[in-house]
């Protein structure tokens, strides 16, 4: 990370405490100024909470937060200039879109003439114009989504939080304004901090992700980097799909190591991180790294017979029997090279990179 | 198939026998008498109570119109009604506005607590109505009237050197009100804040409303319909109200539900009359809750 990026908002030790209940264990992140940051994790993690903590509509209960280095945690929700765009939008039924949009502005003490050209000009940002004088309730939810997300940007805050904002919308509509957000992000400069658990939604819009669980940020990164290289069992899991075998590790030298999962199955890769001979690992494998092929009886590689094969369009997903109890998923994409189905009990090959591995200890 | 929602539904006797006993309640408790005020205050006055059958626009007259002792002067408009009766109107609407005034914040109290606590305070609101309005009116007389716990607390503990003398004063009468009708405010106020989200609250203040201003803009505009019931339903009852008059207000505080009454009563009354002042009564409350809905409907086309 360069270290030279001004930081936007910054958690220091946030503890949050809900009676007895610990929803924020001792949190420490830095977010920096024009990033698209994402909190992602399964509903109840505690992403939601700390945005709320920023936004000022929980208090920390121990430990601080801090706005481009300012402490802010003092002030009440309306003197922050933080934004939120709500998961049911909250846009206020009796008002129009315009004076939906308006508000904030108005808020502020803007001058009437200022507000106008301001709210025009956002309306023509997310294509509202034509619906400025419309109710909340009479538009689709997608547009709804849009009033909500420049209502929020219209007044200039120096961060935007997004909570679940796009959970609302149908597949189709939601992958639209993926693309929307990310352009509306760069178009502002503002810094967004987007809370969602779709985390397909988090790997195409952030710059980086913190991956929460049960209160605790698990891991911090760029997509590629919480993708490819999970820091444990937990982030692995609910990034993306993902083998997960018990080993034992059987010998290493300098460059690599082989892993014992099973009598018959060495897999060999990386050595891990300040790993001994006979220690317990986990070997994580990612169903997409697994290239299949038919059984070739010359080619040094793990052996399998297919148990259940399921066709999904792009790809093919394979549950695949190695050695004994063990069973391995394997996607298989429908790409370039035209292939048949492969039926279930057909014995088969597979192989992948030595880099594709990521050993965890246990 | 085609849906079948709109089929007109044939004939079907349960329908009639379920329907039967809300049209006889309606029928005999509310059409009947009303229909019969009306045709009472078109009778001719029998002078120890009751009607002489025969029709008459004497009543009418009399509440419009002085024509002097026996009745053969030029008329002029008789003031005397008329007074009443806004004085009437002027007293409800004083009661309903101290009504909204404690009501409102009462309700929003009630309704930001967590559900447990709500139900206690509701509770706790309608509790004292679980006593007679006559027996509660006259409890408050006790306790204003010049020798009264309140005053001679105030006396005795030297804060005054002279009784409040609140009983038979406008404020009394009001004060009667406010406590008679209080939970009619408070209880659809209740319930339009509890339905309300208070998300928008929040959203309110994230874009850097403060307490005020968001009560003012977001808060109140949400919760009107509920104030509005709140206030028709302190309103009207306040109006025609003689409980609270007769015993707290005196004879100098006369209120149309009073004189009403007072038409009914023992040998002295005069039916056609009373009749026609509760017709000239309800025509007004008609009228002004007429122009509330077309208020109201026009709002929601908007």
């Amino acid at each position: 990370m360069d270290h030279n990026q001004i930081v936007a908002i910054e958690f220091q030790e946030v503890v949050k405490k809900f009676g007895n209940f610990t929803a924020i264990h001792k949190a420490n992140l830095k977010i920096h100024d024009n990033e698209f940051f994402t909190l992602l994790g399964p509903s109840g993690c505690g992403k939601t909470t700390l945005l709320r903590m920023v936004a000022g509509f929980e208090n920390v209960s121990e430990g601080n937060i801090l706005l481009f280095g300012q402490e802010f945690m003092h002030l009440p929700p309306n003197q922050r200039s933080v934004n939120t765009v709500f998961q049911q939008y909250a846009l206020f039924p009796h008002m129009t879109v315009f004076e939906n949009v308006a508000f904030g502005l108005k808020m502020r003490g803007w001058a009437k003439d200022d507000i106008q050209p301001t709210v025009w000009k956002m309306l023509d940002l997310v294509r509202l114009r034509p619906f400025a004088e419309r109710k909340p309730n009479q538009l689709s939810g997608g547009q709804q989504q849009r009033a909500a997300l420049v209502r929020a940007i219209a007044p200039q805050p120096k961060v935007l939080l997004l909570d679940e904002p796009l959970s609302a919308l149908d597949l189709k509509l939601r992958q639209a304004m993926r693309l929307e957000l990310k352009q509306l992000q760069q178009e502002t400069g503002i810094t967004f901090v987007f809370v969602t658990h779709d985390q397909e939604e988090a790997l195409a819009m952030s710059d980086r992700i913190a991956v929460m669980s049960e209160g605790v940020i698990q891991q911090i990164g760029k997509a590629q980097e919480i993708y490819e290289s999970p820091k444990n069992e937990i982030v692995a899991n609910f990034i993306g799909e993902t083998n997960i075998l018990e080993a034992t590790l059987l010998e290493l030298n300098d460059e690599e190591a082989k892993y014992q999962v099973a009598e018959d199955f060495i897999i060999s890769g990386a050595r891990g991180p300040d790993l001994v001979k006979n220690q317990e690992v986990k070997i994580l494998l990612r169903p997409e790294k697994i290239k299949i092929g038919i059984l070739d009886k010359r080619v040094d590689s793990i052996r399998g017979t297919i148990q259940q094969s399921m066709y999904l369009g792009t790809d093919t997903e394979y549950q695949i029997r190695v050695s004994g109890d063990k069973t391995i998923k394997v996607r298989d994409q429908n790409g370039f090279e035209r292939r048949e189905l492969l039926p279930a009990g057909s014995d088969v090959n597979l192989s992948f990179s030595k880099d594709s591995i990521r050993i965890l200890r246990s | 198939m085609e849906p079948v929602y709109h089929q007109k539904r044939a004939f079907d006797p349960l329908r009639i026998w379920l329907l039967l006993p809300s049209w006889v309640v309606i029928g005999v408790f509310l059409l009947v008498p009303v229909g019969l005020m009306l045709l009472i205050s078109f009778m001719t006055k029998e002078f120890r109570g009751g009607v002489i059958w025969e029709f008459s626009l004497a009543a009418y007259d009399q509440f419009l119109f002085d024509r002097g002792l026996f009745g053969d002067e030029p008329p002029t408009i008789q003031w005397t009604y008329i007074i009443i009766f806004l004085r009437s109107i002027v007293q409800a609407a004083i009661a309903t506005t101290f009504c909204l005034i404690i009501g409102f914040p009462t309700a929003y109290f009630i309704a930001t607590r967590d559900s447990q606590n709500r139900t206690f305070w509701i509770f706790l609101v309608t509790v004292p109505y679980w006593v007679n309005l006559l027996v509660r009116t006259v409890s408050l007389k006790f306790l204003i009237r010049d020798n009264g716990p309140i005053n001679e607390f105030l006396l005795s503990s030297g804060l005054l050197s002279e009784p409040l003398g609140l009983i038979n004063t406008n404020i009394a009468v009001q004060l009667g009100l406010f406590y008679s009708y209080l939970p009619f405010m408070v209880l659809p106020i209740y319930a339009s804040v509890e339905r309300f989200n208070f998300t928008y609250s929040e959203a309110a203040a994230d874009l850097y409303a403060d307490k005020w201003s968001t009560l003012r803009r977001i808060v109140l505009p949400n919760v009107a319909p509920g104030i509005a019931a709140g206030c028709i339903l302190v309103f009207i009852p306040s109006l025609g109200a003689f409980i609270a008059p007769d015993l707290l207000g005196g004879a100098k505080n006369f209120m149309i539900g009073s004189l009403i009454e007072e038409q009914f009563k023992g040998n002295a009354g005069n039916w056609p009359f009373g009749a026609a002042a509760s017709m000239i009564l309800l025509t007004m409350v008609l009228i002004a809750l007429m122009l509330y809905t077309r208020q109201q409907a026009k709002g929601e086309v908007r």
